[in-house]
């Protein structure tokens, strides 16, 4: 056997090396470079809730490579999907701000068609505040729905080498830059192209497969089943604001 | 290929019961709400004036929906067999979940599972090739 710190070849029954000094079976034990440990977020009995968070939160956003060569690629969907539905709320919740408080200011810049469209918006006023509501049920179902499809992707590049946990585990902690929906405008932009680098990082660290693979398993369903994903999304969406639409002029008749 | 019954282990994932649920979930709310209205129209195809592979998808859903399978089959095969599927697996997934009762299990050779990945490729050219003179 050899040394994992000098490298340099020692007897199978040394517990030090004899040419650097350092102890060997302590260093086989620890944790080394691609060995799964709990993420912070599923350690919160000792990292603490917000530990926990913030802790994920800077790791995925600013090292998801480090963050997703550690992640542990089973473990239950609950602690991946409990932080998805959390940064997606925080983000979708500040979305339904800026969309109320910022109306006045994008009429400005709004032609007449798009204001004649605008005036049939029922994400407005209550029906949005009662959309609020909803909100975690749809991020879950999203979630699920962005997962499966993504995963079948990456099994017919054959690149979903660890599983569909491996997958929704990425795509859930992918929900990080949703933060970025705080700022107005090109929040929403800056954390979809943010998130979509962050999950080919992850699906090539979580699955142990090819950038080249990882990319094209998440490119494919945006250049062709575009039509897919908006509509299912806007089909659950929709048949919330449809219901309060009808909701609200049932009760304003 | 082998089938063979297998029993639920502790850690598996519902996945009949997830996806047979989202798929039923989408008719339902395609059935009983006025989602239709608010649905956008495919980017794809405002762009490349071709239907994409997946086209006609919400019609679909919706005819079936209402009941319409045949016309629903006639506007997006594919997809419209998916939804059909979903409606069969939900609700078995759901019994074998809560009676615990043992669940198809398919096993496929490395071959067999390029044969499956290259037919699903077939299968999806096929009908995006159907879309594009029907659509």
């Amino acid at each position: 056997m050899f040394c994992p710190h000098c490298s340099k070849e020692v007897s199978e029954d040394q517990t030090f090396c004899q040419h650097c000094g350092l102890r060997i079976a302590e260093v086989a034990a620890a944790p080394v470079a691609g060995m799964h440990e709990k993420t912070p977020w599923e350690d919160r009995e000792q990292q603490g809730f917000f530990g926990g968070l913030f802790k994920t939160l800077k790791q995925v956003l600013f090292s998801p490579g480090d963050f997703f060569k550690k992640m542990p690629v089973t473990g239950g969907l609950t602690d991946p999907l409990l932080y998805g539905l959390i940064l997606g709320m925080i983000g979708t919740l500040f979305s339904y701000f800026w969309q109320i408080t910022l109306h006045g200011v994008m009429q400005n810049f709004m032609t007449p068609q798009m204001l004649a469209a605008s005036e049939y918006s029922v994400l407005q006023g209550a029906s949005l505040a009662l959309l609020a509501v909803f909100t975690p049920f749809l991020i879950i179902l999203w979630l699920f729905i962005l997962a499966g499809m993504l995963h079948l992707c990456l099994l017919m590049v054959q690149g979903a080498r660890s599983g569909f946990e491996a997958t929704f585990r990425v795509v859930a902690y992918s929900e990080s830059p949703y933060l970025f929906l705080v700022l107005p405008f090109c929040g929403g932009l800056l954390a979809w192209i943010w998130s979509l680098v962050i999950i080919i990082i992850g699906f090539q660290h979580a699955h142990e497969t090819t950038s080249g693979k990882a990319a094209f398993a998440v490119i494919l369903p945006l250049l062709v089943c575009c039509g897919l994903v908006f509509a299912i999304a806007a089909v659950f969406m929709g048949a919330m604001v449809a219901s309060f639409g009808s909701f609200g002029s049932m009760m304003n008749p | 290929m082998r089938i063979r019954l297998k029993e639920r282990q502790p850690h598996d994932i519902e996945f009949g019961i997830i996806y047979g649920g989202i798929g039923v979930l989408i008719l339902i709310a395609l059935r009983f709400t006025p989602v239709v209205q608010l649905l956008p129209g495919c980017v794809f195809k405002g762009l490349t004036s071709f239907p994409c592979p997946t086209c006609g998808a919400t019609r679909a859903a919706l005819l079936l929906a209402y009941g319409e399978a045949a016309a629903s089959l006639s506007m997006n095969p594919l997809v419209s067999l998916c939804f059909m599927g979903a409606c069969l697996v939900f609700p078995y997934s759901l019994l074998a979940f809560l009676l615990h009762l043992p669940r198809p299990s398919v096993e496929l050779s490395v071959r067999e599972h390029v044969v499956v990945r290259v037919a699903v490729v077939v299968l999806v050219l096929a009908n995006w090739s159907y879309l594009a003179v029907t659509l």
